[in-house]
């Protein structure tokens, strides 16, 4: 079996592979991965998906305060504080594209175009998945990026390669949901950090050599004998690489992170990708119309809580940590309210707030273990 | 009584007062208002309004009266409607107009002129939002703690319908939405999509539009649905023609004060002003809105023939960003020698007021409203700053509202490179006076104010 090890080993490597192949000629498209732009485009275009989603480091949050005020969510001040820095991943995008989701995410397209020189494409996100005309909108975003694609790259997007990423991609969505649920039974094969890894090593890594790696993690993980213990459904606004704080101070007070939300950070796997017919309207319906849980931005947002109680029902976990990046105000707000719903259901459920800053690790753990203690 | 001299501040006539004191006495006691409450807002009137111009008072009496209106206005069986700050202009103001048995209102720009710059009293409202779901330390919008607070509280009625603007704003829809779910409320969702161009804020694509027009139609809809009353294309037309004289009038206040030295009148009188012609658009303040501006215009165009004025003749010119609930820093401002000339009130205004079509009328009052005015819109600030002829900028941007405060740090850098003078930045909230210090506020404006004296003292020699 494959390890994470295996996998980091390779991460090593891919940002100077990423290097020689810009050198190449090929295009680097920079996102920000809040589940609302579809790799499978830029993959078909001949480009190369390079997701923007560091984090946990407070250095590049206070260098973000230059160029913009302090009350946007951490993970979003983040990315602008790791471009300022002049971080080599943050600075290799021929285009960047900013899923327009909510103000805080908006923020980061905002600095982009007020900041930078790189090309922005602002993808706009409708923040309801019920009416016909926020689907059209999408869609018809959709067929602007893949417009833009081919503009930055020269290749036609056909039929076939689109297809030929979304069988791909689809690959890649399974595989990350068939491990998710073998955090379903009773002793836990995989541990939340390290699934949370495996989506963060996906936003880098080649599409295929990815597909590889998580068939042989899931082969591997079949025999593997799992760990026991409290469970936690962790939900939050975002997840970035390098904030791995809340999985650590959880998995080392004994709790084990069997299911998470965010909308930040992780590679939506819940929904396949049609194959037959229109593959843009295909993308559309997967990404928005048919996605669940939905994010938090999304209105109203009693369908989506009703979902995260019903899969914390599903998952037979024992509390709910609830994990928002600082200001991120639908995070926030909602966190108080679902926390009301979820003790009334019967769960115990801790509602914690980071801005990445190393001062804030002990309060944290003593939280987090008094947490895990009660459950 | 006892609330007899706030209301004679408030520019009612004595006949008036008594007229109107069944209606007063029992708004007043849903209030909660003490005596101790009027001699406070006596006191603030005093202090910070220009009571000296009759439009002033008049025009601190709408600000009471929508309150009162409000107040009374489920026991006096009209519906009630609330929007939130910013509301989409032109479905709010068709809402508004469409019958005189419904009352729209955005209950905190409502509540930020009569507990918070009036009554001085907005604080505990705030509190109680806090408890519930807005955290003080979070920096939510002071507009939404005090709409939350106000309903939680019963300090104003459970309205038939929220429209949430969500086009420009994430915390209104959330919190919105939870009162759905709590009290069974209906809401709307006025959405609209975040993928504008900051730095190209004239144009947008046609989807973006009609994206929003869908959603403003669906608004229309479900306000019918609750009301019972149609909106018709032609009561759109109607009540943004209102909307639009309004602007126009004010923008002859504007105009006034931009071209006078010295400086004819506080900035703080001016947004109250400027903000009760653009938000307080029902049936009840027809005529008397107009009537108000015209006040004020007269008195101040009298001033300003007699050559008096706020500050010294020659004071350096300054625009300041957001004025509202606490007119200490204003003030603070204006007492440090500094003429204020304009706030967002002034950016806010189109650039051209006459449409070919409805759709063209949505892109100006609804989506490039919001771009001009704080969306991001760095090139819009500097080029409005451009026309005022000023000596620097006090930008004292709101962090509770996401939705302005994205760009300063960029505005200072376009200003100073493109207009030559200084910019202040100041972290400022325009509701919510606990998310600065005033005192601190004050010690960074007087020395900026003494370094502007000083520059034009030398560009005079």
């Amino acid at each position: 079996m494959k390890t994470i090890d295996d996998l980091s080993n390779y991460l090593k490597g891919r940002m100077v592979e990423i290097g020689r192949l810009k050198k190449e000629g090929k295009k680097i498209v920079g996102y920000i991965p809040a589940g609302f732009v579809p790799e499978e485009i830029i993959w078909a275009g001949g480009a190369i998906p390079v997701a923007l989603n560091r984090g946990g480091d407070h250095e590049a949050v206070m260098k973000s305060m230059e160029f913009m005020p302090r009350v946007y969510d951490t993970y979003s001040r983040c990315q602008i504080g790791y471009w300022a820095l002049g971080e080599p991943l943050y600075q290799t995008a021929d285009l960047m594209v900013v899923p327009c989701t909510d103000k805080n995410i908006q923020a980061i397209g905002d600095c982009w175009e007020m900041w930078t020189d790189t090309r922005l494409f602002r993808l706009g996100v409708p923040h309801n998945n019920t009416t016909e005309h926020a689907f059209r909108y999408y869609l018809e975003v959709l067929h602007v990026l893949k417009g833009e694609i081919e503009k930055l790259t020269g290749n036609a997007i056909t039929k076939a390669r689109l297809r030929e990423e979304i069988e791909t991609a689809n690959k890649m969505r399974f595989l990350l949901r068939q491990i998710s649920e073998t955090r379903k039974s009773e002793a836990v094969p995989i541990s939340g950090s390290d699934f949370v890894r495996l989506h963060h090593a996906s936003f880098l890594a080649d599409r295929n050599f990815m597909v590889s790696y998580l068939e042989s993690l899931s082969q591997g993980l079949k025999d593997k004998v799992g760990n026991k213990g409290p469970r936690v459904f962790l939900i939050g606004s975002s997840i970035a690489e390098g904030d791995y704080k809340i999985y650590d101070l959880l998995e080392s007070a004994g709790a084990n992170v069997v299911l998470e939300d965010f909308s930040e950070g992780m590679r939506p796997y819940w929904q396949q990708v049609e194959i037959d017919g229109d593959s843009i309207q295909a993308l559309a319906d997967a990404y928005f119309r048919k996605r669940s849980p939905l994010p938090a931005f999304f209105r109203p947002s009693g369908g989506r809580l009703s979902i995260l109680l019903k899969l914390a029902k599903e998952y037979k976990v024992n509390g709910i940590v609830w994990y928002t990046m600082m200001y991120h105000e639908s995070h926030e707000i909602e966190g108080i309210h679902f926390g009301r719903l979820a003790e009334k259901e019967g769960f115990r459920f801790l509602r914690l707030t980071s801005d990445y800053d190393s001062a804030e690790y002990e309060r944290l753990r003593t939280r987090i273990e008094a947490f895990v203690e009660s459950i | 009584m006892y609330y007899d001299n706030v209301l004679r501040l408030c520019g009612y006539e004595p006949g008036e007062i008594e007229k109107q004191r069944p209606r007063l006495e029992k708004a007043f006691n849903k209030l909660g208002f003490t005596p101790q409450d009027f001699q406070r807002a006596e006191e603030r009137i005093r202090e910070y309004f220009d009571i000296e111009l009759v439009g002033i008072r008049k025009m601190l009496g709408l600000w009471l009266q929508s309150l009162v209106d409000v107040v009374l206005a489920r026991e006096e069986g009209k519906k009630l409607v609330y929007t939130m700050m910013p509301p989409m202009v032109i479905v709010q103001n068709a809402m508004a107009m469409v019958s005189k048995d419904i009352y729209v209102t955005a209950p905190d720009i409502l509540l930020t002129y009569t507990h918070g710059s009036i009554f001085g009293n907005l604080t505990p409202i705030l509190k109680a939002a806090e408890e519930d779901l807005l955290p003080l330390e979070s920096c939510y919008c002071g507009g939404i703690k005090a709409k939350l607070g106000a309903v939680s509280k019963g300090v104003i009625p459970m309205p038939d319908l929220f429209v949430a603007s969500g086009f420009v704003c994430d915390q209104t829809p959330k919190v919105d939405g939870i009162l759905n779910e709590r009290y069974n409320v209906p809401v709307v969702y006025i959405d609209g999509t975040l993928d504008e161009e900051k730095m190209n804020w004239e144009k947008t694509s046609d989807r973006r539009v009609e994206y929003l027009v869908q959603e403003s139609k669906d608004a229309l809809s479900k306000f019918q649905e609750v009301t019972g009353c149609t909106v018709t294309d032609e009561m759109v037309r109607e009540a943004n023609s209102r909307a639009r004289d309004l602007r126009k009038r004010c923008k002859k206040v504007a105009d006034l004060i931009r071209d006078a030295d010295p400086a004819v009148i506080g900035f703080d009188n001016v947004a109250a002003l400027f903000r009760a012609a653009n938000w307080l658009v029902n049936p009840t303040t027809y005529g008397k809105t107009e009537e108000v501006i015209e006040l004020c215009y007269k008195g101040l165009k009298e001033r300003a023939d007699r050559g008096e004025g706020v500050v010294a003749k020659g004071a350096p010119r300054v625009a300041v960003y957001k004025v509202c609930a606490d007119p200490i820093v204003v003030h603070g401002i204006e007492k440090a020698g500094l003429a204020v000339i304009a706030d967002n009130t002034g950016i806010m205004a189109p650039k051209r007021e006459e449409f070919n079509s409805q759709y063209e009328d949505f892109w100006h009052q609804g989506i490039e409203l919001f771009v001009r005015m704080g969306v991001g819109y760095p090139s819009r600030q500097v080029e409005f700053f451009k026309d005022l002829n000023i000596d620097g900028v006090i930008y004292n941007y709101p962090v509770g509202c996401r939705d302005q405060c994205i760009s300063p740090v960029k505005v200072r850098d376009i200003i100073t490179r493109e207009l030559g003078i200084p910019v202040l930045l100041l972290e400022f909230d325009h509701v919510e006076t606990r998310l600065y210090s005033a005192e601190a506020v004050m010690n960074r404006v007087e020395p900026f104010a003494e370094m502007l004296k000083e520059i034009k003292a030398t560009k005079a020699e």
